[in-house]
């Protein structure tokens, strides 16, 4: 799985303090919520305000997920960090991703969050599919099916 | 069919399927999905307690076919009495995929693929099958819940 690289990861820290997550306790949000009309945005944020707290725990910013909100949106990682760093709030953080993501059209996102929704594990690219062939077994309750790729996180941190 | 002899400690591995179930179709062996589900019918047919269920039945066929094992070969090891990580082994060492992400990919084929992605045949069979086995207020998404929901599972 990518990550951020290391350097990346030290720019900077929150200006303001918004109290963010501590992961090692509570996760993050599910990837189906969404932040500014996109899924996987919100769990992004959590993510990233935890790592510029230091309280990232066993979560990685700049995942795979975190990447396919990047690459499809058109935000580069670096400048939603720093933004993130000013201590924006959620609403201000959604307003700023529709200001600065490439899509025009409503549908551009919600045809792309209802692919994000609603692909298997095996709708993926093989370096995911062989990635989760361990962390599914490692991480999601026995006997508790996988049908969707969200539901693998949705499981693992006990929302569904 | 060769004359396979059943060592003791098959005995103590094999389950009683008219008491009990086999393993999930979604458990691996071996790091195939099904094997493990096969293992335990061989074993109970070996040892006389396979109840309803059969081995090298269409099911066990795909993981069979897929790893280009075959199925007497399978049996008779397994009546060595191999245990499950014995067993697994022996898969690997005789299966034909080289690269992990060949079996990954027909995993997840399986594991995701929903009726309608079946063969003919499957879906003629699994179309009065489902209606008998799958209680009224279950929905059946993937193929492998059919068992799952069946064997009480989910």
């Amino acid at each position: 799985m990518s990550t951020i690289p290391a350097e990346e990861n030290s720019l900077s820290t929150l200006a303001k303090p918004l109290t963010p997550k501590d992961l090692s306790k509570a996760p993050p949000r599910s990837p189906r919520e969404m932040l500014g009309g996109y899924v996987i945005a919100a769990r992004t944020l959590d993510k990233c305000r935890a790592m510029l707290n230091g309280t990232q725990g066993d979560y990685n910013f700049g995942h795979y997920m975190d990447n396919l909100f990047f690459s499809f949106s058109g935000i580069s990682a670096t400048a939603f960090k720093a933004y993130v760093a000013t201590g924006a709030t959620d609403e201000e953080v959604a307003d700023w991703i529709r200001l600065n993501a490439r899509q025009n059209d409503p549908i551009e996102v919600v045809k792309w969050n209802n692919q994000c929704r609603y692909s298997t594990p095996k709708d993926m690219p093989e370096p995911f599919q062989l990635f989760m062939e361990d962390y599914i077994a490692q991480n999601v309750p026995r006997h508790r099916p996988v049908y969707h790729v969200f539901d693998i996180f949705d499981l693992e941190e006990n929302r569904l | 069919m060769a004359t396979v002899t059943v060592s003791e400690t098959l005995k103590t591995l094999a389950k009683d399927l008219n008491k009990d179930y086999p393993r999930s179709p979604r458990e691996t062996l071996g790091g195939y999905v099904i094997a493990g589900r096969t293992l335990d019918k061989c074993r109970a047919v070996l040892n006389g307690s396979q109840g309803e269920y059969h081995f090298n039945c269409p099911l066990d066929r795909l993981f069979l076919d897929f790893s280009g094992i075959d199925a007497d070969e399978f049996k008779a090891y397994v009546a060595t009495g191999a245990s499950d990580e014995e067993v697994g082994e022996w898969i690997k060492s005789h299966a034909k995929q080289q690269e992990r992400i060949e079996v990954v990919r027909w995993n997840n084929q399986q594991r995701y693929s929903t009726i309608k992605e079946l063969p003919d045949q499957l879906q003629l069979f699994m179309e009065d099958y489902i209606a008998e086995v799958v209680p009224a207020g279950k929905v059946v998404y993937h193929w492998f819940d059919v068992y799952d929901i069946e064997e009480k599972r989910i």
